[in-house]
């Protein structure tokens, strides 16, 4: 079977609560994971392949499955090259701004799903939107925005307190 | 994957037209909403909320939303490595969690300059190198003129950061002497003010401040990158080192013709003959002091101008440049500049008040407030200085296209009024209600943070305005 072929056959994803989605297995593809699954299990039969995916419920999946429809096209930078990464960085684009825009507890779950999946332009704007949530705040804001409880004893407060005196700006 | 997904979820209706996000986010006017919502500290995930029961239903009450703490470590520590030094410290003070991902040395290759530098001129040698034992995987290290050094303290800050890949001696007066190289033998850029008596075959890279002596024939084949100030003949410096990517001769005046299979950034004086280039068929970026009509590169798409005048007919010796820096105090461009391939526009005053650029999609203002700007298919406009409202809302007006506006801005921000009796809070709370607010992203340079009032960051939070990091790479450069 040519690339193409395998590229624009059906494949269906399994949710841990048993819904299935079916996709195009270039959209699949792009996730490392499903890939080699794929790879293991051949495609040269006319079966629609059936990939469990136990780790991802299907509110996550669906999410996940859009993401992927919507990135499958792109090209793939060259991450060694300075500026086209300084680039990156900057230009978060709104779908993608959009797309990470919900709650914090669906953030994580996408997270934890690029990781398992092994998409790494979705594990990339997911850590980044993290990054971008944390930036800028003090350690109480942090605390504030993520619900953390400070666990450190008085003395290690001060202990912290000591090893970060060289640098507070003055 | 130790940690468990919730499983039982309401499945979202698939009949909404939005292929993509849940109707609740579709229309702007909503997005607003949610965004206030997510702003309102108050507004915490909870099973009792509303728009979390919505997402994840029936769920368990052990197995509410997540909390940052379910992520794994290398997931945290990626987090991380995309936060400023200064954030990284706050981390360090949030919980012992974050307090180990946030002191994993593989984020700290370098320090905040500014910060380390001033710290370096209070601490004595031996106290710099006791906190440098936190940071063992730095990659940069400045010598600074207070530190004594001898054989014995190199020695030992060599097992503190034995890693160091850059090292600036322009401070110290024997820095020509000390044998770097034994010490690190990684070293692989070195900044000094005159060229150093030893072997520096292991260099990439190589900075000459000094620029007074001139420059003999260094033969290198590491070396891609060269900064000085005068050499005597730069065809033997490009033979001698075959590899060079990056010249940069800031007192050469180049009248010879120069050849190079490998040269992709080359900045002199200037150019004086106008077949100079023509064998550097893989530059890609030309920086001049000074700009001469002279000047011709079939390839370069960079142009870099000092000072002087950038006629409008310059880009006809340029047929590849899209992207036109005009950074200097004294470069300005022609008035009626006009060209179909630039791309992107780089200046330090305001543009001339007729111009025709119908290509132009990333305009960068520095040193200037912004008059009303015209370009068609402007999408990315970087301003350093605030603007007043109303030279903003003309030029969206007259820039359909413009989706990006970056702040970044040196100087810090006050809360006063703009010399008219306009506070700057006021007219960006007009500003991104007038509207424009939610078609426009603004984004504000990170090393703002700190130096704006608080009502103003406030307000940048609400509208959620991001920070940016791109300007870590050129402060921690």
């Amino acid at each position: 079977m040519t690339e193409e072929n395998t590229d624009t056959q059906m494949v269906k994803l399994c949710s841990s609560d048993d819904r299935e989605f079916e996709v195009e297995a270039k959209v699949a593809k792009m996730s490392v994971t499903i890939r080699n699954m794929l790879e293991d299990l051949g495609l040269d039969n006319d079966e629609v392949p059936n990939i469990p995916l136990p780790n991802v419920n299907s509110q996550i999946l669906e999410m996940v499955i859009n993401y992927c429809k919507h990135h499958k096209d792109d090209v793939v930078l060259a991450t060694d090259d300075e500026t086209t990464r300084e680039r990156a960085l900057e230009d978060i684009d709104p779908w993608d701004q959009k797309f990470v825009g919900a709650d914090q507890g669906t953030l994580f779950e996408l997270i934890l799903a690029a990781n398992y999946l092994d998409i790494k332009s979705l594990l990339d704007l997911t850590c980044k939107t993290v990054a971008n949530m944390i930036k800028g705040k003090d350690a109480e804001e942090i605390r504030k925005t993520f619900n953390i409880q400070n666990d450190f004893t008085k003395e290690e407060e001060e202990q912290v307190r000591k090893e970060n005196e060289w640098c507070e700006e003055k | 994957m130790e940690s468990k997904l919730p499983s039982s979820c309401v499945i979202l209706d698939k009949s909404t037209k939005s292929p993509v996000l849940p109707g609740w986010i579709s229309s702007i006017k909503d997005r607003k909403y949610v965004l206030k919502l997510r702003n309102n500290r108050d507004y915490k995930i909870s099973a009792r909320s509303p728009r979390r029961s919505h997402t994840t239903g029936d769920v368990d009450h052990k197995n509410q939303a997540l909390l940052i703490e379910a992520l794994p470590n290398e997931i945290v520590l990626k987090i991380c490595a995309e936060l400023r030094f200064h954030t990284l410290v706050e981390c360090k003070s949030v919980s012992r969690a974050f307090y180990t991902a946030a002191c994993d040395p593989s984020l700290y290759t370098k320090l905040p300059y500014k910060i380390w530098d001033e710290a370096l001129k209070r601490l004595s040698f031996p106290e710099a190198i006791d906190i440098a034992r936190s940071y063992p995987q730095l990659e940069t290290w400045n010598f600074i003129s207070g530190h004594e050094i001898t054989e014995s303290s190199l020695a030992s800050l060599a097992r503190a950061v034995p890693n160091l890949k850059r090292i600036d001696i322009t401070e110290v007066d024997s820095g020509q002497d000390l044998q770097l190289p034994k010490y690190w033998p990684r070293l692989e850029k070195l900044v000094a003010l005159e060229l150093p008596a030893y072997d520096l075959s292991c260099l990439v890279e190589l900075e000459l401040l000094g620029g007074h002596k001139i420059l003999p024939a260094i033969a290198s084949k590491s070396l891609l990158k060269l900064s000085a100030g005068r050499t005597s003949c730069v065809q033997d410096l490009l033979d001698n080192c075959p590899n060079m990517r990056n010249l940069k001769l800031h007192w050469q005046s180049i009248e010879e013709k120069l050849s190079s299979p490998t040269l992709k950034q080359l900045a002199v004086f200037c150019v004086q003959a106008r077949d100079a280039l023509h064998g550097c068929t893989t530059l890609q970026e030309l920086e001049v002091t000074q700009v001469s009509s002279t000047m011709f590169s079939r390839s370069a798409k960079l142009l870099r101008i000092w000072t002087g005048n950038a006629p409008c007919f310059l880009l006809d010796s340029f047929p590849e440049v899209t992207t036109l820096e005009c950074n200097g105090r004294f470069s300005t461009i022609d008035e009626g500049f006009a060209s179909c391939q630039l791309q992107k526009l780089e200046i330090a005053g305001s543009l001339p008040n007729s111009y025709g650029l119908p290509n132009v999609t990333n305009l960068v203002q520095n040193k200037t407030s912004l008059r009303c700007t015209r370009l068609s298919a402007l999408k990315k406009l970087h301003m350093t200085k605030f603007v007043d409202k109303q030279a903003l809302i003309d030029t969206l007006l007259q820039c359909p296209d413009l989706h990006t506006i970056h702040l970044q801005c040196a100087v810090p921000w006050s809360d006063g009024t703009d010399g008219h009796g306009t506070s700057v809070n006021r007219v960006w709370t007009d500003f991104l209600e007038s509207g424009f607010g939610d078609m426009v992203r603004v984004t504000v340079g990170d090393e703002l943070r700190g130096a704006m009032p608080p009502s103003f960051e406030k307000l940048l939070r609400e509208h959620k305005v991001g920070y940016l990091t791109s300007s870590d790479c050129s402060m921690y450069a």
